[in-house]
């Protein structure tokens, strides 16, 4: 079990501004498994994928990640949880506009303890089909090779969890398919967790396990 | 660790290279204040240098025991009891102080009038023995003083050997050194003679030379009026027919001030004299405190400047962090904790101050050596604590303009930044 959440509630606010995100959630995820979470807006799915990547903690419950109790991590073991074990890939991409691909990509090991694999960017950045663009700014970028070279920039931790944030919401579908389908293939090569947030119906269900959020509970 | 502080030390280099015109800006702020911290010490401390330098030449350590002065039979000043100095008590005075002091010099001063050329001028003649060169603190500029083998002649007809000050010299010839070996006719008690200058006395007195307001004292006609315009021309004492009108005692130091001065007291008890005690030190003191507030003005200004560029440096890392928001909550995302992103913004502070510091020190040099001396006329100083201080104090001052952004990035929450951008 690369996930255990048991009981997890996360509430924002006090007294009439109180508004409780998450109530009673609980989850397990195997590991390679291919999940996707759905739910209307403010249904709790943001709130669930930060507690997941260890961006925000759960007031109450437990919460073990790949056996690690998250709950008593400090700040900078969340940091280090982030940075070896779990790889983002956002709808609005976020990656740096002064910086090439090749440096975006590069960007976590940076604050990688040890010596890092410097062929390692290269490699990743090959794999998803952009070495002709490693130079290249963002800008300099399609929407969907941005999103390539951030699902790069994911992998090239070699994750152990991938958490997907509307990974398709920017894109039009041709490239949104292109993208699902490489998470897919990277999913199936490294036996990598994913887990994706969306909207979309279609998206949600090329993943083994579709669950859905309504009013901060699982939905059936 | 040093993985990890050479990473924080690249990561401070690519932020000043990837913003140049913020990192240039940065750094002129520092260079700026700190060229202008270094003229103004510079400029301050220079000046107090060269008035105590000339306080001091003055005669900060003198003591001087003033027999007084009559006009005709009639006593000038406050009446005093007992008898005037006269020649018989120059041997005691001198066997009592001369081991505890740098000399003791009789003085006979005279008003007189020298003529060279077509020119004359009335003037100080200062008949004194030649240990008066101790009190001659700027030493000479040309020649040399009177010495033990310099004598009154015997013989009127014969040729005074004396010395004279730069100021006196500057009456006669545009360059002062040109006095020397050159023979004046001068009057003094009605008597005619002719002198040799021996010497030129350094002018000790380096405001007077640039400060209008010392002019005023060339219509004085009191001694210590005379003293300050050092337009003196210095004669063999004669021990058999000077007179002396003061007698001055030259202390090794400021601080033996004080315990010369209970000796003289003795003296002047034990020998019944009626003598005016002037001491220097008393009112040079209240000079020099006056030039320490001067100087703490100094060190106001010192502070003051860094607080203005600790605003500047502060306000423009507060933005540029402002503008890179997004990037720190990436960073944070993808790994960083909190240390290694408010490492490189304080790393990035300190290196750009240590950058700024060599233009800084070199353009406050330049305002010194071809702004501000030519205009004042004295030298500046520049002592190297001072400015190893002041660059400790820029440092500290560019960490310290980075701390408020640190700080602000520290409470970033990549989840909330980011999360502006979601559509969940």
């Amino acid at each position: 079990m690369i996930v255990q959440m048991q009981n997890i509630r996360r509430i924002f606010g006090e007294g009439a501004a109180r508004v409780v995100a998450l109530d009673g959630i609980d989850l397990s995820i195997d590991p390679g498994e291919f999940i996707a979470i759905i739910g209307a807006s403010g249904s709790g799915k943001s709130t669930l994928l930060q507690i997941l990547g260890c961006l925000d903690r759960a007031d109450e419950g437990s919460f073990f990640l790949d056996g690690r109790d998250v709950q008593s991590l400090s700040g900078s073991e969340m940091a280090r949880v982030r940075n070896e074990t779990i790889g983002f890939v956002f709808q609005s991409f976020h990656l740096l506009g002064d910086r090439d691909a090749l440096e975006n990509v590069s960007l976590p090991l940076e604050y990688r303890r040890g010596a890092v694999s410097s062929t390692r960017p290269r490699e990743v950045l090959e794999r998803v089909g952009l070495l002709d663009r490693i130079t290249h700014r963002p800008s300099q970028l399609s929407a969907g090779e941005r999103q390539r070279v951030a699902i790069a920039r994911a992998l090239v931790k070699e994750p152990r969890m991938v958490l997907c944030d509307e990974p398709t919401g920017n894109l039009d579908s041709d490239s949104g398919d292109q993208v699902l389908d490489l998470l897919s293939e990277l999913r199936d090569e490294l036996n990598t967790t994913l887990v994706l947030v969306t909207h979309d119906l279609q998206v949600a269900r090329r993943a083994d396990r579709v669950l859905t959020l309504k009013d901060g509970r699982w939905h059936a | 660790m040093m993985i990890q502080l050479v990473r924080h030390l690249l990561n401070a280099c690519q932020r000043i290279r990837r913003h140049p015109l913020r990192s240039g800006l940065l750094a002129l702020t520092f260079a700026l204040g700190l060229s202008s911290v270094v003229s103004i010490v510079g400029t301050i401390e220079g000046g107090r240098t060269a008035i105590r330098h000339d306080l001091t030449a003055l005669g900060t350590d003198l003591i001087a025991m003033v027999n007084p002065l009559r006009l005709g039979s009639v006593a000038i000043g406050i009446p005093t009891s007992g008898e005037p100095i006269g020649r018989e008590h120059l041997v005691t005075i001198d066997e009592r102080l001369s081991a505890i002091t740098d000399s003791v010099s009789p003085l006979r001063v005279d008003l007189g009038l020298t003529s060279y050329g077509a020119i004359s001028w009335r003037h100080t003649m200062v008949a004194t023995t030649p240990g008066f060169r101790s009190v001659l603190r700027p030493g000479m500029l040309e020649g040399r003083f009177l010495a033990d083998e310099d004598h009154w002649p015997e013989n009127e007809e014969d040729v005074v050997p004396a010395a004279i000050d730069e100021a006196l010299a500057a009456k006669f010839f545009t360059d002062p050194k040109e006095a020397l070996g050159v023979e004046f006719r001068s009057i003094r008690e009605g008597k005619a003679f002719t002198s040799r200058i021996i010497g030129v006395v350094e002018d000790p007195l380096l405001l007077r030379k640039h400060m209008s307001s010392f002019d005023a004292t060339s219509r004085a006609r009191s001694i210590p009026a005379r003293r300050l315009e050092f337009l003196n021309l210095y004669l063999p004492w004669r021990p058999a027919v000077d007179v002396p009108t003061l007698v001055l005692i030259d202390s090794p130091t400021v601080d033996d001030v004080d315990s010369v001065l209970k000796e003289v007291r003795a003296l002047v008890e034990e020998e019944g004299l009626g003598v005016y005690i002037h001491v220097q030190k008393q009112w040079t003191a209240m000079v020099l405190e006056i030039i320490d507030r001067f100087s703490g003005l100094g060190h106001f200004i010192w502070v003051l400047d860094l607080v203005v560029v600790l605003i500047l440096t502060g306000t423009i890392s507060l933005l540029a962090i402002e503008e890179s928001i997004e990037e720190v909550a990436i960073r944070r995302v993808e790994g960083a904790t909190i240390l290694a992103v408010v490492m490189p913004v304080l790393l990035e502070g300190g290196m750009l101050a240590l950058l700024a510091m060599g233009p800084g020190i070199y353009l406050g040099i330049l305002i010194l050596e071809d702004g501000i001396e030519p205009v004042l006329g004295w030298s500046t100083s520049l002592p190297a604590k001072t400015v190893a201080g002041t660059c400790l104090a820029l440092l500290a001052t560019s960490i310290l303009a980075s701390i408020l952004p640190a700080i602000r990035v520290a409470k970033l929450e990549p989840a909330s930044v980011l999360g502006k951008r979601r559509d969940l």
